[in-house]
């Protein structure tokens, strides 16, 4: 009996070093958010002085600062509008695409496959000059429809695959049966098996709204003034007076990264279907 | 003019890859009947269904509804009301809606569908349960809505492809019954698949074997058990299954032996026409131990197992020529403390069944005891 208490003690000893090792790695990868959120809120001088400050009297100055900027309303605007439009499509496109992929199997689906996927393998950079070319040649720079096609394209790759990984699990029993209840494909695809691959769907959905949620690059360089979004304001807003605003970038950034975290801290059980293309269901 | 037809399937061949599943079937399907189709496991049952209904394209042969060749026509204008082997029942929907969801597809008036699933939900006894999600209900109860769903719609044909695999015992044949009373009132014609040894005896009105890939026998249900025409159809039918042993024919016919016992046969004839070797079928059933009948024969064997089964004891036996199976009262069993090892059984000779090794056709012929 005391043989038994004694190891128990030990294995709880263990296991609490455990956690709080886990928990310091957790903390330093945290530290740079926790950097810039406790930075909003800090005045200039603070935040600025060589040796931080850990106690300090928070203010709202620098986050009211931020929201009446009069560009910054509208960069965000577009920030919602741009990621929203462009992902809600591409998940639609995916899904009825995955629909005929895994249901057909058309030839040369596994290279298609393959070859979205690449799409996603070529660096950004490596792109932007053509793309830009390009989009001057469609007027398309500084528009809308340019940048929501874009992302639109850039978001299919994934959500495809995701997709199709789930539809792959939903047995083709049920189809069928639709088929002989006297159903149509598009009655099939969207009264019977989108309902089932929902966690997928989100999965998607929340991937590609944080890649473009935070893009910079094509934004910056396709876009214009009237589509910039909020990491753009950052980059072109962070300078007054010649020298770096830094309260108003740890504002914007604190402010910007909100919805995000909400959204992740309510959907992290899909997250974990996203990353695994759907082999490991788990509970959803 | 022959009589009207429900289904007629001409000729049906399909072949997956290098595998042909289905070679030349035949069948057909008289209107208000239930017809069987029973066949051991992954002999095409799944497949026929599949291309009744229009899932799969058959490679050769037509396929005719109330005398319309349906092969090219598309699954949901072939009017036929199906229920898979799994249940498939639409998770996403209450148990009301996938019942009526056929009638939805058919665009009913919201009023009509109402009654209609209620009435199909009585019939189940599920119209408790019409609310319920269908992950929340059993297997059994899963089971009755995927009848209900396959049989709420008016049609000329329901296509059941074993509706009742993987259900336990007692849910099996209950729903077998109520199945057989609800095919009896809506008068329709049901095309029923199993694999089952006892459900084409319980439900059918015919019985028709697959085996090989091709429709081997289809005869009224009381025949298919007592005469069956076909090794098929023997091996098919009946719990526990059928003994079949190779024998030898000898002197004109007139002799047939096995390393067992000798038979002899009256009128010698067909036999000596037919084969050099036959394959005697012997119900479990047919096989006992002491008490033995005048005309019976004996042979030894090695008692393996004794499965008691409640009304009555299966009996694995290992013989010279191989596994025999033999179904005895559990009383008599029971009663035997002695009943182990090495054992003395008998058989009728009168009831066994010669068929032709080649053809598992029947060859008619009668047996007694032989002199050894």
């Amino acid at each position: 009996m005391a043989a038994t208490q004694h190891t128990s003690v030990q294995t709880r000893v263990k296991r609490a070093a455990y956690y709080l090792l886990l928990w310091l790695i957790a903390l330093i990868f945290f530290l740079p958010v926790l950097w810039i959120l406790l930075s909003s809120l800090k005045s200039t001088d603070q935040m600025l002085s060589s040796v931080p400050t850990v106690f300090f009297e928070p203010t709202f100055h620098n986050i009211v600062d931020t929201l009446n900027r009069p560009e910054f309303l509208p960069a965000l605007i577009n920030s919602v509008i741009l990621s929203v439009v462009s992902v809600v499509l591409a998940v639609i496109v995916s899904f009825t695409a995955a629909y005929a992929i895994s249901r057909f199997k058309p030839k040369g689906s596994d290279f298609l496959m393959f070859l979205l996927l690449s799409m996603r393998m070529v660096p950004a950079a490596a792109v932007i000059i053509p793309l830009f070319l390009m989009f001057v040649e469609l007027h398309w720079k500084g528009s809308y429809v340019g940048l929501t096609l874009f992302y639109t394209m850039y978001s299919i790759p994934f959500s495809l695959w995701i997709l199709k990984g789930f539809l792959d699990g939903v047995s083709q029993r049920f189809d069928e049966t639709a088929l002989i209840c006297g159903a149509n494909y598009l009655q099939i695809m969207f009264g019977i098996i989108l309902p089932q691959v929902r966690p997928a769907l989100i999965a998607a959905f929340i991937f590609n709204v944080i890649f473009v949620w935070n893009e910079f690059l094509v934004n910056y360089i396709v876009g214009g003034s009237s589509t910039q979004n909020v990491p753009g304001l950052l980059a072109t807003g962070m300078y007054s007076g010649g020298s770096v605003d830094w309260t108003f970038m740890a504002a914007t950034t604190s402010l910007y990264m909100m919805p995000v975290i909400v959204m992740i801290f309510f959907f992290q059980k899909y997250l974990l279907v996203g990353m695994t293309f759907g082999t490991v269901r788990g509970e959803v | 003019m022959s009589q009207h037809q429900s289904l007629s399937v001409v000729g049906v061949r399909k072949t997956f890859g290098r595998d042909e599943v289905l070679s030349d079937v035949h069948v057909a399907a008289d209107q208000a009947q239930l017809l069987v189709i029973a066949g051991l496991p992954s002999t095409g049952k799944t497949t026929l269904a599949r291309i009744i209904c229009g899932l799969d394209r058959p490679d050769a042969g037509r396929v005719y509804i109330d005398d319309q060749d349906v092969t090219d026509v598309k699954p949901a204008a072939r009017h036929i009301g199906y229920v898979p082997q799994s249940f498939a029942l639409f998770p996403n929907m209450s148990v009301y809606k996938n019942i009526a969801y056929p009638l939805l597809r058919a665009k009913q008036k919201k009023s009509d569908i109402a009654a209609q699933v209620r009435h199909m939900a009585e019939m189940l006894d599920i119209d408790s349960l019409l609310d319920k999600r269908v992950d929340q209900i059993s297997g059994g109860q899963k089971q009755r809505v995927a009848i209900a769903r396959g049989l709420v719609k008016k049609c000329a044909l329901y296509v059941l492809d074993d509706p009742l695999v993987g259900l336990d015992f007692k849910l099996r044949e209950q729903l077998a019954l109520d199945l057989c009373l609800l095919q009896k009132q809506i008068g329709a014609t049901f095309l029923y698949l199993t694999g089952d040894p006892l459900e084409p005896l319980m439900l059918g009105d015919n019985v028709a074997v697959l085996a090989d890939g091709r429709i081997r026998e289809n005869v009224p249900a009381v025949e298919a058990y007592q005469s069956p025409q076909s090794a098929a159809m023997a091996r098919v039918l009946g719990m526990p299954r059928a003994n079949f042993i190779d024998a030898t024919v000898a002197n004109a016919g007139q002799t047939v032996s096995c390393k067992l016992f000798d038979l002899a046969v009256d009128e010698p004839g067909l036999l000596a026409q037919a084969a050099d070797r036959v394959r005697l079928l012997i119900r479990p059933e047919h096989i006992g131990y002491e008490n033995a009948p005048e005309d019976a024969v004996h042979f030894p064997a090695d008692l393996r197992l004794i499965e008691d089964i409640g009304v009555d004891s299966i009996l694995h036996l290992q013989t010279d020529v191989g596994k025999v199976v033999a179904s005895q009262p559990s009383d008599l069993v029971r009663s035997r403390d002695d009943l182990q090892g090495a054992v003395r059984m008998w058989v009728r000779p009168a009831m066994m069944r010669a068929y032709d090794p080649e053809s598992g056709q029947v060859i008619d012929c009668t047996f007694r005891a032989g002199n050894r």
